[in-house]
């Protein structure tokens, strides 16, 4: 009886170990009572080095922010900054997801150039970027195109950095503009590239 | 032979998670590598939408019309004798109002409109006695019709066609040509009191 209890545990072992699929060795012999087994179970896991990096949508779109200012006649051109739609959560906000184990993130933005209408042009200084939290700072847009200077993700502990953030988009409104639309959907000079690095 | 094919298919299938995040999610993209700095992206687009508008402001703000009172009981000596005379009230006090004039609209063209003289019961005042000095020489101010009607058009400076963005001070005075029976004329919105100025784009 002890036996076949003895031989069906070590069958059992012997599964979970299959089943695993991580066995090194495993043994069970011991022919005097009080019987005794003992089996080894060794664990592995590869953990990549990785960045990962979300502005807006996680999903297959490249989330836009619209600022329509159709209905702010009143206020143009007053130094008071106008509220954004668009962004993946709404009202010119966007999801922002840094994760890494690679050390310090650094992030940027690159602009091609000012946003433009026809001739005319807003430079992307009127584009003002507020983050909910400071461990996740925003880049400032380039005014007149190229690679901002980089501000760092706060690491949480060592080299891993797990952060989230809400970046609202606004316009600025320190000046008055010829009237038209301006950037868009990767035309115009509409499009930034956000980009995050390790070192 | 089954064991090579079912690694050919986890091979297969590690390498499409593997290129997923890079095609096809743009702005969620993910990169790894044992050594070395590590860069990946995320893309966002801007749209700015700016209306063709027209902003005009004399007085106060927030919908209120302002007052311009040239009380001139305390100036009985100096009455008739063709020296201006201040006046108090307007927004910024001292017979003076704010202006400003901010448009992308092309040239701007301001005029004034009353409904005819000042009135106090049978006597009448015209406009003409009311000056208006302007802060700006951007920004002129038209004459008020004397008798009522609307002024030649006078033009804002543009700053940089066809954006305008002007702000100035309109003083207001007592003319104090003649002399004139004595009574309170025009007022808030009566006698002929209330002058409309109108701002205008092509």
């Amino acid at each position: 009886m002890s036996k076949l209890l003895l031989g069906a545990l070590g069958a059992m072992s012997l599964i979970a170990i299959v089943l695993a699929g991580r066995a090194e060795a495993a043994s069970a012999t011991d022919p005097t009572a009080p019987y005794s087994a003992s089996v080894t179970l060794n664990h592995q896991i590869t953990y990549p080095r990785f960045l990962r990096f979300q502005v807006g949508a996680a999903g297959a779109g490249i989330s836009a922010i619209n600022c329509d200012l159709s209905a702010q006649a009143a206020n143009l051109g007053n130094g008071t900054d106008l509220n954004c739609l668009g962004g993946d959560l709404g009202g010119g906000v966007s999801t922002v997801l840094v994760q890494s184990n690679a050390g310090q993130i650094r992030l940027t933005a690159t602009t091609l150039g000012a946003l433009v209408s026809g001739a005319n042009t807003i430079p992307y200084s009127e584009i003002k970027t507020t983050t909910n939290d400071a461990n996740v700072p925003a880049p400032l847009l380039p005014a007149a195109g190229g690679t901002s200077g980089s501000v760092n993700v706060a690491v949480n502990a060592g080299n891993v950095t797990n952060r989230a953030a809400n970046w609202t988009y606004q316009f600025d409104n320190t000046a008055v503009y010829r009237p038209g639309t301006y950037g868009g959907v990767n035309v115009n000079n509409g499009r930034v590239t956000y980009t995050a690095s390790s070192p | 032979m089954k064991s090579n094919f079912k690694r050919i298919i986890l091979a297969v299938a590690v390498g499409s998670v593997l290129a997923a995040p890079g095609a096809a999610m743009a702005e969620l993209t993910v990169v790894t590598g044992a050594v070395g700095t590590l860069s990946t992206t995320a893309r966002q687009d801007f749209q700015v939408i700016i209306p063709r508008f027209l902003q005009f402001r004399v007085g106060a703000t927030a919908g209120t019309i302002s007052l311009v009172n040239c009380d001139m009981t305390a100036n009985a000596a100096a009455l008739g004798n063709a020296v201006n005379q201040a006046c108090i009230g307007g927004d910024a006090g001292g017979g003076v109002s704010n202006v400003s004039v901010v448009s992308n609209a092309g040239q701007i063209t301001l005029t004034a409109t009353t409904l005819g003289q000042l009135q106090s019961g049978a006597n009448n005042m015209p406009f003409s006695e009311i000056t208006t000095n302007t802060s700006s020489a951007n920004v002129p101010a038209p004459v008020l019709p004397a008798l009522g009607g609307v002024s030649p058009t006078v033009n804002v400076v543009m700053n940089a066609a066809p954006v305008t963005n002007r702000q100035a001070l309109w003083t207001y005075g007592f003319a104090n040509t003649t002399v004139y029976a004595p009574g309170t004329y025009g007022g808030v919105a009566v006698q002929n009191g209330r002058a409309t100025y109108t701002a205008s784009s092509p």
